[in-house]
């Protein structure tokens, strides 16, 4: 056999850019849903139609970054980076797809009309949590870039920029979920 | 317009015509199977076309190693797990789905409890978890609508827990879909009308929804034309085996668009009303998809205007001014809706259907949580769903 032909010549490349910036996208999506689960009404009404507690897991397959979600007692909280049995996971099906979503290049409806994302679990209880995503979404980017992702923008009223303060504020670096847990 | 990406798949043999349902056993030993259960429910029973299927058999060394009759409208849990029970009996190698969408459902879900051996299909819930090959499975439909033979989902009830689970993926396509005409012509006019317009439903929104690619248009079109030309004929006279057998091949074609092109608002509108009103699922397909299409038309009015031509004809198509087009479409669907309305009785308005006024609220919260939303081209929020479904109570 020609020597050229050996397989294990051929190494993937290591996507360390791509890979960083999609567990940088998951930590801030998580903890964005994490607050607007607090302070914007629809996302509250959502999560609490959840069953609780739940475990939910984004993931891209087959061991791409993770971030996991819980809801207990009422309150969602972003649950770190490790792979868990979830109630409820959404898969990507690898780094390049995750990442055309969490560069804003494409939405989540686009991103389950290309196949990129499947789902193991509860159909419509995953519609809510995308109902979510995407309010979360449309506090988190910028208006050019949620017109891309987002089949419909609410209009930027002055709550919406205080809530979106607070989210980018706190909600991100502190966790709102833990400051809402010690409220209570 | 070609999407920048996208998937198609359809690996399922199609077997059709003249005495078709003659080729099962032979189809069954060409994938190693010679001990099918068949999956069907009384009406097919009494009307007589298990008959025709067991009369195949005859001089085969394949045999019926079980038949279930017994399938509900709506299939349940409870059902796929009683007729597992009865495949894994009777040492059965194989599955034939025989009847409606629900028939067809429930050998399909039958097919995932065996293969994988769970005790509780939830487990097995959601998108294209399914790893393992099934059992050969061959689907022969006797009405002409759900597409069923073609498509990659199963929607059980799991009545316990008050919902519809669904199941999506490719391995529950059949490997082979027989249509032959003889499976189609004793079904009465009225269901006749709803399950061609539940086809013709998922070919307009397969045309149109975010998921659409060349392949399924082609599909979706040349359903649609089949749609138009036939549906009348097999609803006023369901004696013509051209119609029927027409209308069978519509139905497939549908399927195919859809399965790989997704559905919109207007399946998760009839989904929502399905689950809290039970309007049979064509009948609600039938009163939503010209109201859908308005709701859509702001933004897939091209689309729509395309599709004049298979809904309506040259004539009407080359005389209609091109901005025109897309209202005219959905005016053509209005128009057949209401011919179909005044030749069987079909329910065009949610009113004949019998639904009551105050489930209304219901009925467009469930809308939300129904998937085919995703795929809609356009938003769909609570206000969307409750206004169309209050124009759909009594438009005429
Ligand atoms: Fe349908």
């Amino acid at each position: 056999m020609n020597e050229n032909m050996v397989s294990h010549r051929w190494k993937p490349r290591k996507k360390r850019g791509k890979t960083f910036m999609i567990q940088a996208g998951l930590f801030l999506l998580g903890r964005a849903l994490e607050a607007a689960a607090v302070l914007d009404k629809d996302a509250r009404a959502e999560v609490a139609k959840w069953n609780d507690p739940m475990t939910i897991m984004l993931h891209v397959h087959s061991q791409g970054p993770t971030m996991v979600l819980k809801k207990e007692n009422g309150i969602l909280r972003y649950a770190g980076s490790t792979p868990v049995e979830a109630d409820l996971t959404i898969f990507f099906k690898n780094l390049e797809s995750a990442f055309l979503i969490f560069s804003g290049q494409m939405g989540s409806p686009q991103g389950s009309a290309e196949h990129r994302v499947s789902l193991k679990g509860d159909a419509s209880q995953a519609m809510s949590l995308i109902r979510c995503m995407d309010i979360a979404q449309a506090y988190l980017f910028p208006k050019f870039i949620a017109k891309n992702v987002l089949k419909s923008v609410p209009p930027m009223t002055l709550k919406r920029a205080g809530i979106r303060a607070a989210i980018l504020g706190v909600g991100v670096p502190v966790g709102l979920g833990k400051l809402a847990r010690l409220v209570r | 317009m070609i999407p920048s990406y996208y998937e198609y798949y359809n690996p399922v043999k199609v077997v059709a015509g003249n005495k078709a349902v003659d080729n099962l056993p032979y189809e069954l030993e060409q994938l190693g199977a010679k001990r099918p259960l068949v999956v069907t429910d009384q009406g097919v029973v009494g009307a007589g076309l298990m008959q025709i299927v067991a009369d195949a058999f005859h001089g085969q060394e394949a045999v019926l190693a079980a038949v279930y009759e017994d399938t509900p409208p709506d299939s349940s849990v409870e059902v796929v797990n009683q007729v597992a029970k009865l495949y894994r009996k009777n040492k059965c190698d194989s599955i034939v789905g025989l009847g409606g969408g629900s028939a067809i459902d429930t050998a399909k879900a039958v097919n995932i409890v065996v293969t994988e051996d769970v005790d509780d299909l939830i487990k097995l819930m959601g998108a294209e978890v399914l790893k393992k090959e099934l059992q050969p499975f061959i689907a022969i439909p006797t009405t002409a609508g759900t597409g069923s033979e073609v498509t990659l989902v199963a929607v059980v009830a799991d009545t316990k827990r008050g919902i519809k689970m669904p199941f999506t993926s490719y391995h529950l396509l059949p490997k082979v879909a027989i249509l032959d005409p003889r499976m189609t012509l004793t079904m009465p006019p009225k269901i006749t009308a709803a399950t061609g317009m539940d086809a013709m439903t998922h070919a307009v929104e397969a045309y149109t929804c975010i998921q659409k690619n060349p392949l399924s248009d082609a599909h979706a079109t040349a359903a649609i034309a089949l749609i138009r030309d036939n549906l009348l004929t097999a609803v006023e006279k369901g004696s013509n085996k051209a119609a029927r057998f027409a209308m069978a091949n519509a139905s497939l074609l549908a399927g195919a668009a859809f399965s790989n092109a997704m559905v919109g608002v207007v399946h998760a509108l009839a989904h929502g009303l399905g689950g809290v009103c039970h309007v049979p699922h064509g009948v609600a397909n039938t009163i939503f998809l010209p109201f859908g299409m308005e709701f859509n038309l702001d933004k897939t009015g091209d689309l729509y205007g395309e599709l004049l031509l298979p809904l309506a004809g040259e004539d009407v198509y080359f005389n209609t001014p091109k901005k025109d087009r897309p209202a005219r479409a959905v005016e053509a669907v209005r128009d057949l809706n209401r011919r179909l309305n005044k030749a069987c009785g079909l329910p065009i308005t949610l009113k004949q259907a019998g639904v009551p006024l105050d489930k209304l609220e219901e009925a467009a919260t469930a809308v939300l949580n129904d998937g085919a939303v995703t795929y809609n081209p356009k938003a769909v929020s609570y206000e969307d769903a409750l206004s169309i479904v209050k124009a759909a109570y009594d438009w005429l």
